[in-house]
């Protein structure tokens, strides 16, 4: 049983353990959840905030980029962080591999899906939202925890 | 009590104490996974129900006005509408472009046809350069149309349809549209578009509003003072309330 462990590739020390590294997927969650809901609410009360040179939140939220089929981004952003949370707590209560694996993928599509809506902003708009930007930044760093959560699950079997 | 029990008595008993706590354990590690469920679901709603609160506040701050910018004065070079010798001038810095600019639109066409007797409407070029691109296009369109009398229906025309031509990387196809449907005489409106004098006209104003420290659209002077934390899409009541109390001074 111990060689098949030895063959492993030896992954360097990780540096937090499970339960940390799903409590830093929640905590990152919620903000992002937080930040996602605020820009859907903006969207159905109809919000038209001025247009200024200082940043350009407006012409990134009401560029045809912002909806899909008439569904704002930030409300599928919403989705897509209560879907993170509803999987880190199952895979902290069942212990099972299977939400882990659910969570890299899900977290893997949102930083995809993250690196092309900072793509429009920097390259097609030419504008950046702040809000936006702040989702993009929330992605990245779950994604590596995820990934991080999902190595020590790998390591740990 | 428990001397007078048998060994095997005593197993049992301390076997039933196990039982117990492990059922008690059980039940507490249910209890919090349940907790944990509804915990989250309940912080979640209130998040939701404090951004509601947080966004209706910041959209129910009332008008004020300042006076810390001093607009220019109207001159026979502005683009206006309305009585020149009007009690109530009111003059909006705006970039085609600009979806607050869009959607103020309806709002101040409203007020322009209801006090047309009583107020002078100035409209001021502030292209967004560095962040809509197609904002200086856009104005040399309407200016093209206004050495030919029709500011004010390209104005119309672009606002109505800003989202159409917005992000287009050839936008001059629509404004062409929107000129051939105000029946202009379209060599005239090209060459007045192409003209590098038109461009100078608009890029000349953007740099005045610049310099006039202003940092956005639209931004609204109503007799010199600038109207603070107006919104775009309600604000009918808020400008007329102003425009009102101008006209009783």
């Amino acid at each position: 049983m111990s060689i098949t462990k030895d063959a492993l590739p030896v992954f360097p020390r990780l540096p937090f353990s499970a339960k940390y590294l799903s409590y830093a997927v929640l905590v990152l969650a919620f903000l992002g959840f937080l930040d996602a809901t605020y820009l859907s609410i903006l969207h159905f009360q109809n919000v038209i905030p001025p247009c200024s040179l200082a940043h350009g939140c407006e012409t990134v939220l009401t560029s045809k980029y912002a909806t899909i089929a008439g569904i704002p981004i930030a409300l599928i952003g919403s989705a897509f962080y209560i879907t993170i949370m509803i999987l880190t707590v199952l895979g902290l209560q069942t212990k099972n591999f299977l939400f882990t694996n659910l969570l890299m993928l899900i977290t893997g599509t949102g930083l995809i899906i993250s690196i092309g809506l900072v793509y429009l902003q920097a390259f097609v708009l030419h504008a950046f939202c702040q809000y936006c930007l702040t989702s993009e930044v929330i992605n990245f760093l779950i994604f590596d925890c995820a990934w991080w959560l999902w190595r020590r699950y790998y390591k740990e079997d | 009590m428990e001397e007078h029990l048998t060994k095997d008595q005593r197993k049992a008993l301390r076997q039933e104490e196990w039982k117990k706590q492990l059922q008690k354990e059980q039940q507490g590690k249910r209890m919090s996974k349940i907790l944990w469920w509804v915990g989250g679901a309940a912080l979640l709603a209130f998040s939701v129900w404090f951004l509601v609160v947080v966004v209706n506040s910041s959209n129910s701050q009332s008008v004020s006005t300042d006076t810390s910018i001093k607009v220019p004065g109207v001159t026979s070079k502005d683009i206006s509408e309305g009585p020149t010798n009007a009690k109530v001038v009111m003059v909006e810095y705006a970039d085609f472009q600009c979806p607050g600019c869009g959607a103020a639109y309806p709002t101040l066409n409203k007020l322009e046809s209801e006090y047309k007797d009583k107020m002078l409407f100035v409209y001021r070029y502030f292209p967004l350069t560095q962040i809509h691109k197609n904002a200086i296009a856009s104005a040399k369109a309407s200016y093209a149309a206004y050495l030919q009398g029709k500011f004010w229906p390209m104005h119309d025309q672009l606002f109505a349809n800003q989202q159409t031509w917005a992000e287009s990387d050839n936008p001059t196809t629509y404004y062409d549209q929107y000129a051939q449907a105000l029946g202009l005489d379209m060599i005239k409106y090209h060459k007045d578009f192409n003209d590098p004098a038109t461009e100078k006209i608009v890029k000349d104003s953007e740099q005045a509003s610049l310099n006039l420290g202003l940092s956005g659209t639209p931004t609204i002077f109503i007799n010199g003072q600038q109207v603070m934390g107006f919104n775009p899409l309600n604000g009918y009541n808020d400008l007329k309330k102003i425009i009102d109390e101008q006209l009783k001074k």
